[in-house]
């Protein structure tokens, strides 16, 4: 079993009428909240979040790409991994990842992901998610017709750039380059591991089955729910003949741990509460830019995590709900390894991420939600999966470099 | 009592295309927008009083039909509408055309002059103003859409396009309907519909008249004056008490200008 350390990078200082006043956190939230001397030390303390999940022993540490965001602001997730390959010399740098088909060329990613590959050893896991709608159609104005399309092309061109061994031309759609031939090269063969973060749709596992690629389920709606998903995902791999070992899968859960149940209400609701009221409160408008999801899709009745009956409901939620519906799991450590067993048993997931700050959470919280996971929870989850091989996690040298001058320490 | 109108189905660049007919007389083809392309509306009755008026359904819009695989850009899109006029055996035909229909009206206009008799072109897209861009009806959900596209959501045109859905099934088909719709049209206007139309538009030598509805929340009436002093001798004319569907809640005055301009 591996587990990961995940970090969306919310802005902490949303008005407390935020939800009331704005339409939406996403595309169109106001410039004007944003107030970049708190960024600052936003972004300083999220980097020692970081660094410290990987002080305390968590197998990796995520980042992730999003635009026009104010519970993620982190639109270049490698500006954050190339600090964290210097900074931090046992965890997995796991980027969920770069949406492909925003950029142009995409040879780009082929050659920044190498170059975190390398100045890392070996540790990078390579994340290709299409992006969502806000960040792919709305925020960055990639049309929604030709999106992934255009996303399985840039697929293509990476993949060639890493394990061609010779200099290509590359006459595609939407890329096309006469000399591919990107300096560096991954230090990982054939290449980093890949892992697809998705909503849930067929068309994805199948394609994520036939590459043998990891697939996450990234929802913010807890394991109770994400098992309905997995499920369909696990017999998708049985129908197609896949084997069924649950390092295959990845799946995103929000937990809260403290020294009894008590506790952990009394410590995280409020910042659970931001995270589900304010950080998804997103305008209906833009959680499904038309053409995004395909007829076939929607007529499967695509349940959609966003959109005006998603934050309806959500609004009306309390602590108590978001624990009992397995939105989070909280609790004492007891409580906690109770729950992420059943769900890690439930899901079937080799690669669990936790997301441990949540929503407003400030640091010292943070830091204490990190470390009693690590040390009471961790170990006894560890275990679970043993029999079974992990072929998607990284292979770094041994004992690669890290900064040098500056002390990797506290 | 109001004659049928005749269909046919065609195909052209290796899809089926629908092409609605009527009336007798000089031609008159009508490119429809994002909405209200299903079926026959009664504007249409009325422009055959005087014309031999042919409405296809643009690829992509209907279930079942092919979408516009290969149809990736204007270019490809107009030269499939000269495929069409020519597979209908029509040369030079009036073309009226509403919002992206209009922008493949003006695209045909200016790739080949002679393509076309007279225009007429109805919240055209293809233009884009920065301090008029109007409403992102992208963004604009399905149960909000009758507020964008009608100068009254309540008015009896609204309803008769959009009727108010009855069951769930209903909802979902409404619901699959715009995205179809938009995806449709969005794969040419996306994000903003500013796509080159501007550099050829003094190419366009036909008779043209711009319509705008005075309350079009999609296409301002501030771009009847803009496609018109792009266009050399085009008139632009704003009708009141309609939104964006003029063609649905104005139907005997929109028809009527039509005419006028027509044959005049």
């Amino acid at each position: 079993m591996k587990i990961s350390w995940f970090h969306l990078m919310p802005y902490r200082f949303l008005p407390k009428d935020f939800e009331d006043k704005y339409r939406s956190v996403w595309v169109d939230v106001p410039s004007h909240l944003f107030e970049a001397d708190k960024a600052h030390q936003l972004y300083n303390e999220y980097l020692d979040e970081l660094e410290f999940a990987d002080e305390v022993g968590f197998d990796g540490i995520c980042v992730n790409e999003h635009h026009n965001n104010a519970y993620g602001i982190m639109p270049s997730p490698n500006i954050t991994a190339a600090t964290l390959t210097r900074r931090t010399s046992n965890a997995a740098i796991i980027v969920l990842g770069n949406s492909l088909a925003l950029y142009n060329p995409p040879l780009r990613v082929a050659e920044e992901f190498a170059m975190l590959d390398c100045i890392s050893g070996g540790r990078l896991v390579a994340g290709f998610p299409v992006g969502t709608s806000m960040d792919t159609n709305f925020a960055y104005g990639v049309n929604p017709a030709i999106l992934r399309e255009k996303y399985y092309e840039a697929h293509d061109l990476v993949m060639k750039a890493w394990t061609e061994p010779e200099m290509f031309s590359f006459n595609g759609k939407y890329n096309q380059v006469r000399y591919a031939n990107i300096w560096p090269r991954p230090l990982q063969k054939p290449h980093p591991p890949v892992w697809i973060p998705g909503g849930g749709s067929v068309e994805t596992w199948e394609w994520t089955s036939r590459m043998n690629y990891v697939y996450c389920y990234l929802s913010y709606s807890g394991y109770k729910r994400g098992i309905q998903v997995m499920d369909g995902f696990w017999k998708e791999m049985e129908r197609l003949g896949t084997d069924d070992n649950p390092y295959r899968a990845g799946f995103l859960q929000l937990v809260c741990v403290a020294e009894t149940d008590e506790k952990a209400k009394e410590l995280y609701a409020e910042h659970v509460e931001y995270f589900y009221k304010k950080c998804l409160h997103v305008y209906e408008g833009f959680a499904d830019a038309p053409g995004y999801r395909t007829i076939r899709t929607l007529k499967a009745g695509a349940v959609a995590q966003l959109g005006a009956a998603a934050n309806q409901t959500r609004q009306a939620m309390t602590w108590d709900d978001f624990v009992e519906q397995g939105y989070v799991i909280a609790g004492s450590p007891k409580t906690v390894i109770e729950n992420l067993r059943g769900a890690v048993e439930g899901l079937r997931v080799g690669h669990l991420m936790v997301l441990l700050q949540i929503g407003s959470m400030p640091k010292d919280l943070t830091m204490k939600n990190t470390e009693m996971f690590a040390t009471e929870v961790f170990p006894e989850l560890q275990g679970m999966w043993d029999e079974y091989e992990d072929y998607w996690w990284p292979q770094p040298i041994e004992e690669p470099e890290v900064a040098g001058v500056a002390s990797a320490g506290p | 009592m109001v004659s049928q109108h005749n269909e046919q189905i065609l195909r052209i660049g290796g899809g089926d295309v629908q092409v609605a007919s009527k009336g007798s007389g000089e031609a008159l083809v009508y490119l429809h927008g994002a909405f209200g392309y299903r079926g026959w509306h009664p504007f249409l009755d009325a422009l055959a009083e005087d014309f031999t008026v042919y409405a296809p359904v643009q690829p992509g819009f209907v279930d079942g039909a092919p979408g516009p695989a290969d149809i990736d850009d204007m270019l490809d899109l107009t030269l499939y509408y000269f495929d069409l006029l020519e597979a209908l055996g029509l040369e030079a035909p009036n073309v009226v055309g509403h919002f992206l229909g209009g922008m493949i009206a003006a695209e045909m206009a200016a790739l080949r002059p002679t393509s076309v008799g007279k225009l007429v072109l109805a919240a055209p897209a293809g233009l884009w103003l920065d301090d008029d861009p109007g409403v992102d009806y992208f963004a604009t959900p399905a149960n909000e859409l009758r507020n964008v596209l009608f100068s009254d959501a309540n008015s009896e045109a609204a309803k008769y396009l959009m009727p108010e859905a009855q069951d769930d099934l209903e909802r979902g088909t409404q619901i699959i309907e715009r995205v179809r719709s938009l995806a449709t049209v969005g794969k040419f206007l996306w994000p903003i519909p500013d796509k080159g139309l501007k550099k050829r538009m003094s190419r366009i030598k036909a008779d043209t008249l711009v319509v705008v509805g005075e309350q079009d929340k999609i296409v301002p009436p501030s771009y009847g004056g803009e496609f018109a002093s792009r266009i050399s001798g085009a008139t632009a004319q704003t009708m009141t008490g309609t939104g964006h569907m003029m063609m649905i809640e104005r139907t005997e005055e929109f028809a009527g200008v039509v005419k006028r301009f027509l044959r005049g």
